[in-house]
């Protein structure tokens, strides 16, 4: 079995299947729509300025894949301060990787939250080993388990209850709580509930109160580690370096069919063969635009199509003419401007109605101390993702509506940054339909899906949640596979197992 | 039913039941049908909890909480022989979704006719129609092995609880694919999502998605929501699924013939009488303590009422350790849910101009698009009862002329979002109360314009009327939301899901134990039969 | 409550037997006198004229309404020929049959489709990345089928060369009475037959011109019961009778194939992909587990079952529907006869069957459930091909 592979998709799943691959001696080319990197590569936004790309959060990046690949000789490294200031109306706490440091910011706000977030992460730490263990494994099949699976699920089952009988019952019963309440039993602080919770709800169509969000929350806080110095741009370039060096064939081409166990044809005409095709793109793009309907069976039809992926956040793009400086001094180059679980909730609501919330949740990311190539000397770049903005705005994304959005979000972001706003140069504005067109992913939902439960634990369908799908030598490896979207890199590392086998 | 008196006859007895709810009546049954010597108490002065009958007004029976059965568990009905003591239900035939300036949806008994009454608002939602029904029945019966068994213990390692849980999933594993999948979606899907992998039109929709959100504090855009939903699809009667119905004389006659069986087999039932509290001594229940200070003892003592008022009101400080303590403390209760019962001097005119009143002998549900109910819920998320609320109307004097004077009705609307924790604090409900039952009756004008006309008086009850009047903390129906994290092996706390507590001869039997609410009558019925099996009593 | 066909003035004038069923959803003749003997007999010697309107009839039309079909149906749509119609099943993807019916291409894009039971959601679902339109016409168009070996003479009657030389399985678009009809020469009678379409407006005028025409033919308003009995002796198969529609069941025994039902004629396995090949595929490599076959009744062994309790041989009255159990020598149950008729023309006995391709060869000898005086006993009957009445005027 030693027959070459197509990867396709360039971004950070794309690139560590590929460079699995080739590293266990497969010959492979890898097409990528756009620049390397997907969601993590650059745009020229403004004259001068360049994009991050909307996903540039790296703490679930898989140490394993990084030893595996030997990253840290391609140029990664990781921050051993780096992390999140949360800006409240009146306060602020900067949750970094250092633990003790983080209780002291809290303490600022309440001492009694300092002390509970040591035991917070006792606790994470004491249900830690099965928790990622689970994660970091190929998926047991739930639907139509194997004696494999089943074995597999006997064994988590196992790990699991090796925790004591308490632990486990615990564990069951966090992972379909809403994170309000797991938070509230936890904290006091609102500013800090809602800057621990918020990445764990806006990855699908929930909010604080919505069932089934603290599985998100678990799941990133036991993964979570340092962050990559660079952040995702930083862990596109490692993993371009060691495709290259492992002699992967890089070609920047569109695909716009798959003939499952033949190739592809790009949308510049060439057919490309490949009896192994091996796909990071999101599963509702391979299935419902690359290949032809009648090749599907009703059923997995349906599935793909009930697959949801609402596209949720936007991201505004600013061009600033001066060194942004931070009010507070902080390694921290993220920034979450939130009040309260509730304020994130109230954010939430308007989405449902096809509309847009008055008063956003917003993340600020400021690329510039790390890569000041984005925009000219002296200047910087900060990427804001606005929570939560519909796919399917009611009147549609207008000029209009779009103009409104960004005099919102600045207006907002003047409140708690009151300098940035004078500084603006030039913006862009990706909304969810946006985000589709420029990265291709369905619906703009930068997780190939959302993860809600269900669609976590079979990703994306019955059918395909273990890499493989009903169509031989066709291969998923994307953040629309188990353990989800991110750039964590394990779908690409899991998946690449299988086309091992 | 006997004549109850309002003391104890006896300062001893094998079992006393805490409570006279309909599940508190279904365990003291099962224990008195094994021989066993029982007392049940009740604070109020009739037995029933949610599940009475009153003449609020006169000449109009209420069936002022629960308003109707379906999940009552039929071999409960069949072992305590519930029709011969009284017990009869009549069947609701029919859905009708009034919809303002239209004559609203309505299905039928009739498959083809609710075939054509949905093809108005989509022909393919017709079409797939039946589909969905057999797909839920299907799963149904996957659900049913588990409602009808005391919940599994995934973390036991005892070789019964493993056996029984390797059933269960021989049981999940003899599903076909498709319905393992939808299984596994159901549990965790929101009940609009799930809706809308088949369907694509209002109201259908919206209808069906309500009863995804009774009695519990969330939409229908939820996650979570999808399982209630198919609990309430599960309604069964005489073993045939999705059959709804009215109690013959309105929902307390069940209890009563519940408290009828029960006293045909010795059972004794005393009303208005309070406990006060549970007599422990060195970690062992001995009996209870009544409001007047009488002290009745019995080797095990049983609670029908929900976790928070056992355990945080019945047990004196300090006999509970605080983890189990601080477990029952974070349960959820949150009443979510108001009612309104109107006495009616005649049945009022439903606009949308349909003849007769055949369509309304069912239920009534007013949600005429999903953002309608969604709206009502973002407004309760704040603490705010909703102003457009979603209403689940029956008029049971159409079906059973005993509930009414003759020519009048009684119409019962249970309304959500009216969320116990409102802004201004629950106690101040009283001042809401009638804003509350105003906003109910101007939001049942906009398809009966003459309701007003025909209102002889009205009942208005929130969730801090329903704790106040029948205990029930905050007011939540259920004894407990019906969320993922607090059902089976987790309600009401993990590790405490067999009826048994951590204090010795201390049981539960209340909805606020597996397999939760409703008038299914299970947890009274699982609970005695786990005491008996493990001679507890 | 079923609701009235177009043609309803006209049939509950005539139906004086008051009988009446609910099919799907609309009022249905079962006989229009008390026996439906007479009628029966019109269909096979001169004409019944039977109201069919509550067939599910949908329009696909559009660029890509063929290649739905194609991916819907058993059958290569895309290879019908405009002004033919072609009688197919479909099924799920576990090659398990949902219904059956005939797929007419009116126009290069444009089909109409028949069913038995309510199937717009499942064109709708297979159509999502499609080009085409699909209606449900059921309440839009009324159905008359005209069917017997005098049919030709009648429609000639009213619509001329267009008729007479139509072939079998073909359509015409004409006019009676001047009202725009489309004609079909399909049927569920197994004989000389036609099926016409007309605009629901256009119903009565129709159906008063076929009438008058039929007058000096003898033509006969025919209900369910006389059709039953006619398509027990075709062989055809009924939706809801010999098979279940495999979305409407809820264990997977109840399902059947087409193979199973002697439908294998209507699977093209060998082109595109289409909805439930590759297990259609398997079973056509592996055989299948049963099949279908007529059942013929040995009369004189069945004459002495009578004759033990005095009694002169009891044939069913009309077609039945009640199924019963299947054994073979040893009296071990191998399938199961699900509908059968006493067939006045051939004077047999006769059942349709399911029984296990084992005990499916022709000529072979089984048994069958027979109760007589409350006494439950089998009598023998020849296993047969299914097609038991096959006149040269069908196709001719």
């Amino acid at each position: 079995m030693n027959s070459p592979v197509l990867v396709l998709g360039g971004d950070s799943n794309g690139l560590t299947a590929a460079c699995y691959l080739a590293k266990a001696g497969r010959s492979v080319t890898l097409l990528t729509h756009g620049p390397l990197g997907g969601l993590a590569s650059r745009h020229e936004f403004h004259p001068g300025y360049q994009s991050p790309g909307v996903l540039g959060e790296t703490s679930g990046l898989r140490r394993s894949v990084v030893s595996d690949l030997q990253l840290e000789q391609h140029g990664l490294r990781f921050a051993d301060n780096a992390g999140v200031l949360a800006i409240g109306p009146d306060s602020t706490i900067a949750i970094t990787n250092s633990r003790d440091a983080t209780t002291e910011s809290i303490r600022g706000v309440s001492a009694r939250d300092a002390d509970r977030y040591r035991e917070y992460f006792q606790f994470l730490d004491s249900v830690r080993a099965p928790l990622t263990q689970f994660l970091n494994s190929p998926p047991p099949d739930l639907v139509d388990p194997s004696f494999t699976d089943i074995r597999g699920l006997l064994m988590r089952g196992f790990q699991l209850r090796r925790l004591g009988k308490a632990l486990m019952l615990e564990v069951l019963r966090l992972a379909p709580m809403a994170v309000y309440d797991w938070m509230d039993e936890w904290f006091e602080n609102d500013l800090l509930k809602a800057a621990l919770a918020l990445p764990a709800v806006t990855e699908s169509y929930t909010a604080p109160w919505s069932a089934g969000t603290n599985a998100n929350l678990l799941a990133q806080q036991v993964t979570g580690g340092n962050d990559v110095v660079g952040d995702g741009l930083a862990l596109t370039d490692a993993l371009v370096q060691a495709a290259r060096s492992l002699g992967v064939d890089i070609r920047e081409q569109t695909v716009a069919s798959i003939d499952p166990g033949r190739g592809v044809e790009t949308t510049d005409g060439e057919s490309i063969s490949a009896t192994t095709i091996v796909t990071s793109l999101d599963p509702k793009t391979v299935f419902l635009r690359l290949l032809r309907p009648e090749l599907l069976d009703h059923g997995f039809e349906q599935r793909i199509t009930n697959y949801r992926a609402r596209g949720l956040r936007s991201q505004l793009l600013l061009a600033i003419d001066r060194p942004l400086k931070l009010r507070d001094e902080t390694p921290a180059n993220r920034l979450r401007l939130v009040s309260s679980l509730a304020s994130v909730e109230r954010s939430f609501d308007p989405i449902k109605y096809g509309r847009f919330s008055d008063e956003p949740s917003l993340e600020v990311y400021l690329p510039s101390a790390d890569h000041p190539e984005l925009a000219p000397d002296g200047h910087a770049v900060a990427a804001v993702t606005i929570h939560y903005t519909p796919y399917d705005l009611a009147g549609g994304w207008t000029e209009r509506s779009r103009e409104e959005l960004t005099r919102l979000v600045i207006q907002q972001l003047g409140e708690r940054l009151p300098d940035l706003a004078d500084t603006i140069v030039g913006h862009e504005l990706l909304a969810p339909p946006d985000i589709e067109t420029r990265y291709g992913v369905t619906g703009g939902h930068v997780f190939h899906g959302e993860h809600s439960l269900d669609q976590l634990l079979v990703r994306p369908t019955p059918e395909c949640c273990q890499y493989t799908t009903p169509f031989p030598g066709l291969v998923l490896c994307g953040g629309g596979t188990f353990p989800g979207g991110g750039l964590t890199c394990a779908p690409g590392a899991l998946a690449s197992r299988v086309v091992a086998k | 039913m006997n004549p109850t008196a309002s003391k104890p006859t006896k300062s001893s007895y094998d079992a006393i039941v805490i409570g006279g709810g309909h599940n508190g009546l279904v365990c003291a049954a099962y224990l008195g049908r094994a021989g066993k010597k029982v007392l049940v108490v009740e604070k109020r002065p009739v037995v029933g909890g949610a599940a009475v009958s009153e003449e609020v007004v006169p000449g109009f029976t209420f069936s002022v909480f629960s308003y109707v059965v379906s999940l009552f568990r039929p071999h409960i009905i069949r072992e305590l022989d519930l029709p011969r003591h009284g017990m009869q239900i009549l069947p609701m035939e029919t859905t009708y979704n009034p919809v303002p300036d239209d004559r609203g949806l309505v299905r039928w008994g009739d498959a083809a006719r609710t075939r054509r009454e949905i093809e108005r608002f989509s022909p393919n939602d017709a079409s797939i129609y039946p589909e969905f029904g057999l797909a839920m029945s299907r799963l149904s019966r996957f659900t049913k092995n588990i409602i009808d068994t005391t919940a599994p213990e995934p973390a036991s390692l005892h070789p019964k609880e493993l056996i029984k849980l390797l059933k269960l999933a021989k049981q999940f594993k003899d599903f076909d694919g498709d319905m393992r999948y939808l299984n596994l979606k159901l549990m965790t899907m929101s009940a609009v999502d799930f809706l809308e992998e088949w369907f694509e039109s209002e109201p259908l929709l919206p209808a069906m998605a309500g009863s995804g959100i009774i009695g519990t504090f969330m939409g229908v855009r939820s996650p979570g929501t999808a399982y209630v939903l198919l609990h309430h699809y599960m309604g069964e009667i005489d073993g045939a699924y999705r059959a709804w119905g009215f109690a013959k004389g309105g929902t307390g006659q069940i209890s009563l013939a519940c408290a009828r069986a029960a006293q045909s087999f010795g059972v004794e039932i005393v009303t208005d009488v309070g406990v006060s509290s549970i007599d422990i001594a060195n970690g062992r229940a001995r009996g209870i303590v009544l409001d007047n200070g009488d002290q009745v003892s019995a080797k095990t003592v049983i609670s029908s009422l929900d976790p928070n008022r056992t355990f945080l009101k019945l047990i004196p400080e300090g006999q509970l350790d605080s983890d189990f303590t601080a477990s029952i403390r974070r349960y959820k209760n949150r009443g979510s849910s108001g009612k309104v019962n109107l006495a009616l001097d005649r049945l009022p005119t439903f606009a949308g101009g349909r003849e007769g009143d055949h369509h309304l002998r069912g239920d009534v549900t007013y949600a005429p698009t999903i953002d309608y109910i969604e709206k009502a819920y973002d407004e309760a998320k704040y603490g705010q009862f909703s102003r457009n609320p979603f209403l689940n109307i029956v008029i049971p004097s159409l079906n059973d002329p005993s509930v009414a004077p003759p020519g009048k009705h009684v119409l019962s609307a249970f309304v959500q979002y009216a969320p116990y924790n409102i802004r201004e604090g629950a106690e101040n409900w009283p001042q809401q109360r009638d804003a509350f039952g105003e906003a109910v009756i101007d939001t049942i004008e906009e398809f009966c314009p003459d309701i007003r006309d025909c209102l002889i008086d009205k009942q208005v009850i929130s969730p801090w009327d329903i704790e106040r009047m029948i205990g029930l903390t905050e007011g939540n129906i259920f004894q407990g939301e019906l969320s993922l994290e607090q059902l089976a092996f987790l309600r009401p706390v993990a590790g405490w899901s067999r009826y048994q507590t951590p204090i010795d001869q201390l049981w539960m039997c209340g909805s606020g134990t597996h397999p939760g609410g409703g008038v299914m009558g299970a947890p009274g019925e699982l609970s005695a039969k786990t005491m008996l099996s493990k001679k507890a009593v | 409550m079923p609701i009235e066909s177009p043609f309803h003035a006209r049939t509950s004038q005539l139906c004086t037997s008051m009988r009446w069923k609910d099919w799907a959803g609309y009022f249905a003749v079962c006989s229009y006198e008390p026996c439906h003997e007479q009628e029966y007999f019109a269909y096979r010697h001169a004409a019944g004229l039977m109201d069919a309107t509550p067939l599910f009839k949908y329009t696909v039309s559009g660029a890509d309404a063929g290649r739905l079909l194609s991916r819907v149906m058993t059958r290569d749509i895309t290879k019908l020929r405009v002004g033919r119609v072609t009688y197919c099943c479909w099924c799920d993807d576990a090659g398990k049959i949902m219904d059956d019916g005939t797929v007419s291409r009116l126009d290069d894009d444009v089909y109409r489709v028949t069913a038995a039971e309510p199937t717009l959601h499942w064109l709708r679902l297979n159509a999502r990345r499609y080009q085409v339109a699909i209606e449900d016409v059921t309440t839009k168009y009324g159905i008359l089928a005209l069917q017997g070996p005098l049919s030709r003479g009648i429609l000639g009657h009213v619509c001329g060369r267009a008729v007479t030389d139509l072939r079998f399985f073909r359509l015409t678009q004409t006019t009676i009475d001047r009202r725009p009809v489309t004609i079909t020469r399909t049927g569920y009678t197994g004989d000389l037959g036609y099926e016409v379409w007309c605009d629901s407006a256009d119903a009565l005028p129709v159906y008063d011109a076929i009438t008058e025409a039929g007058q000096n033919y003898r033509l006969m308003p025919a209900g369910l019961d006389a059709l039953d009995v006619a398509r027990v002796e075709a062989g055809f198969v009924m939706n809801g009778v010999d098979y279940h529609s495999s979305n409407h069941c809820l264990i997977e025994s109840r399902k059947s194939t087409p193979y199973e039902l002697g439908l294998g004629w209507t699977v093209q396995l060998d082109r595109d992909p289409f909805i439930g090949q590759s297990k259609l595929r398997e079973e056509k490599q592996r055989g299948s587990q049963w099949s279908f076959v007529g059942l013929d009744y040995d009369w004189v062994a069945f004459e002495r079952l009578f004759a033990r309790h005095d009694l002169p041989p009891q044939t069913p009255h009309g077609a039945w529907r009640d199924p019963l159990p299947v054994f073979d020598r040893t009296g071990r149950q191998v399938g199961q006869a699900t509908s059968g008729a006493w067939s006045p023309t051939l004077k047999k006995n006769l059942a349709l069957a399911s029984v296990k391709r084992s005990h499916a060869a022709e000529g072979r000898e089984l048994l069958i459930e027979a109760t007589v005086e409350f006494e439950r006993t089998r009598t023998p009957v020849t296993v047969s091909a299914p097609m038991f009445f096959d006149p040269e005027r069908k196709r001719g």
